[in-house]
C-alpha cells in the first residue's frame, strides 16, 4: 500500500471521527459511504473498517463519560445481552448479501438517519423533563427494573438527576434490531438507540448518550469478529483510519463547545442525503 | 460530583483505567509498525497475517505485525471491559448482574472463536 493510500485513509478516519464526535455518533454513518465513494473500496471491507473505527470512538468518548460517572453501566450490560446477539447475526446476514443490495440498504438507511438528524432537536428539549427527576411513571416493581434506577450530576441543572428506566423489555426487543442494523451496515446505532433509549425507557438524554457510547464499542467489537471471520478486516486499512478517527474525535470534541448544534444537524443532514443519493446510484449501477 | 455507590465507584475506575491504557496501548504499537515500516523501507505485501504466523512474524519486529498486535489490543479493550464488570459483580455477590455479563462474555467469546477457527 503507497503512502499517499495510508494519508487517505487517514483522512477519512479523521473527517468521520470529527463529524460523529461533533454530532455525538460513532461516526460509522460517514466512515462507510467515505471508504467506499471517495477510495473506491468494497462495501464489506469498508463496514468492517468501519466496526474497528467505532471501537476507537467509543472507547475514547467512554472513558471521560465514566470518568464523569454519568454511564449507566447495569442499563448498558442489559441492553448489551441484545445487542451483541443482533450484531453476530448481521454480519453473518451481510455476508450473504450481494455489494449492491448492501449498498443499497445503506442509502435508505442514510435517509432515514438523516431525517432523525433534523428531528432530534425535539429530543433535547427533554432534558429538563420534570420525568427525569421523579420516579418514571411506566416503572414496574420487580428487581431488574429497579436495580437500573441511577443518579447522576448534571452540570447545566445544578442538580443530581435520579431516574428509572421503564418498558425494558420493549427496549430489549429494539435493541436486538439495533444490533443487527449496526452490524448489517457498520454503523454505531446510537441514531436509533438513543432516542429508544430516551423515549421509549425513559432515560434523560444525557444519560442515554453516554450509555450508548459505551454500549456501541462492545457491540462493534461482536460483529468485527464476524467479518474478520470472513477476512473483510485488513489492518493496512484499518489501521490509518484508526489513528484518524481517533484524532478526529480529539478535536470534534473540542470543535462541539464552539459549533450552535441545531445548525450543524441540519447542515449534516443535507450531507448524508446527498451520500445517500450517491450511495443508491452506485447500488442501481450507476459509476460515480 | 460524585453520585455513584462506593462499589460502583470501583467499577468506574477499573473501566476508566482500562480504556485508557488500552487506547494508549494500541495507538503507540500501530504507530511503531508504521515508523518500523518507514525505516527498514518495508513492502507490504500481505494485507492478513496467517494466525499461525503471528507469533513469529511478531518476535521478528514484522511492522505488520506490530499494526495487527495494536488492533487486536483495541478489538480486546471492550471485552476486558466486560470481564472486569463481570469480576465487580462477582465481588459484590449481585447474581443478576453477574449472570448477564457472563452472558456477554460468553457471546463475545463466541464471535472471536468464529474469527479466530
Amino acid at each position: 500500500m503507497n503512502e499517499i493510500s495510508l494519508w487517505s485513509l487517514g483522512g477519512v478516519g479523521l473527517a468521520g471521527g470529527l463529524l460523529g464526535s461533533m454530532l455525538g455518533l460513532g461516526g460509522g454513518v460517514f466512515f462507510v459511504p467515505l471508504l467506499t465513494l471517495v477510495l473506491n473500496l468494497p462495501i464489506h471491507i469498508a463496514i468492517g473498517t468501519s466496526l474497528v473505527a467505532i471501537i476507537a470512538n467509543s472507547i475514547t468518548a467512554s472513558s471521560t463519560h465514566i470518568k464523569a460517572q454519568l454511564t449507566n453501566i447495569r442499563l448498558g450490560m442489559l441492553l448489551l445481552t441484545a445487542t451483541t446477539i443482533g450484531a453476530i447475526a448481521g454480519g453473518f446476514i451481510a455476508a450473504v448479501l450481494t455489494s449492491p443490495i448492501l449498498t443499497g440498504l445503506f442509502g435508505i438507511a442514510l435517509i432515514g438517519i438523516g431525517y432523525s438528524m433534523i428531528r432530534r432537536r425535539q429530543l433535547a428539549q427533554e432534558v429538563t423533563s420534570p420525568r427525569e427527576t421523579a420516579a418514571g411513571s411506566g416503572a414496574s416493581s420487580t428487581s431488574l427494573v429497579s436495580s437500573l434506577t441511577a443518579s447522576y450530576y448534571d452540570r447545566s441543572l445544578n442538580q443530581v438527576v435520579t431516574y428509572n428506566v421503564s418498558r425494558v423489555p420493549q427496549g430489549w426487543g429494539i435493541n436486538l434490531l439495533v444490533g443487527i442494523a449496526s452490524s448489517l451496515l457498520g454503523v454505531g446505532g446510537g441514531i436509533i438507540n438513543i432516542p429508544v433509549m430516551n423515549l421509549v425507557m425513559r432515560v434523560p438524554i444525557r444519560a442515554a448518550m453516554v450509555t450508548n457510547s459505551f454500549m456501541v464499542g462492545i457491540t462493534a467489537l461482536a460483529g468485527a469478529c464476524v467479518y474478520y471471520y470472513h477476512g473483510y478486516i485488513h489492518p493496512l486499512t484499518v489501521a490509518p483510519v484508526m489513528v484518524g478517527a481517533f484524532i478526529g474525535a480529539l478535536i470534534g470534541a473540542q470543535l462541539v463547545q464552539r459549533a450552535r448544534s441545531v445548525i450543524l444537524r441540519q447542515i449534516f443532514a443535507i450531507v448524508l442525503f446527498i451520500l445517500a443519493v450517491l450511495m443508491l446510484l452506485r447500488a442501481a449501477g450507476l459509476p460515480i | 460530583m460524585k453520585v455513584a455507590s462506593a462499589n460502583d465507584s470501583r467499577l468506574y475506575k477499573w473501566l476508566y483505567f482500562t480504556f485508557r491504557v488500552g487506547i494508549a496501548c494500541s495507538l503507540c504499537l500501530v504507530l511503531l509498525g508504521f515508523i518500523l515500516s518507514g525505516i527498514t523501507k518495508t513492502e507490504f505485501t500481505d494485507t492478513v497475517i496467517p494466525s499461525s504466523q503471528f507469533s513469529h512474524r511478531l518476535l521478528e519486529l514484522d511492522p505488520l505485525a506490530i499494526i495487527t498486535l495494536g488492533i487486536l489490543i483495541l478489538v480486546l479493550t471492550p471485552l476486558l471491559s466486560v470481564v472486569l464488570a463481570m469480576v465487580n459483580f462477582l465481588m459484590e455477590k449481585d447474581k443478576l448482574y453477574l449472570g448477564i455479563s457472563i452472558a456477554i462474555v460468553c457471546i463475545l467469546v463466541l464471535s472471536l472463536v468464529l474469527a479466530l477457527v
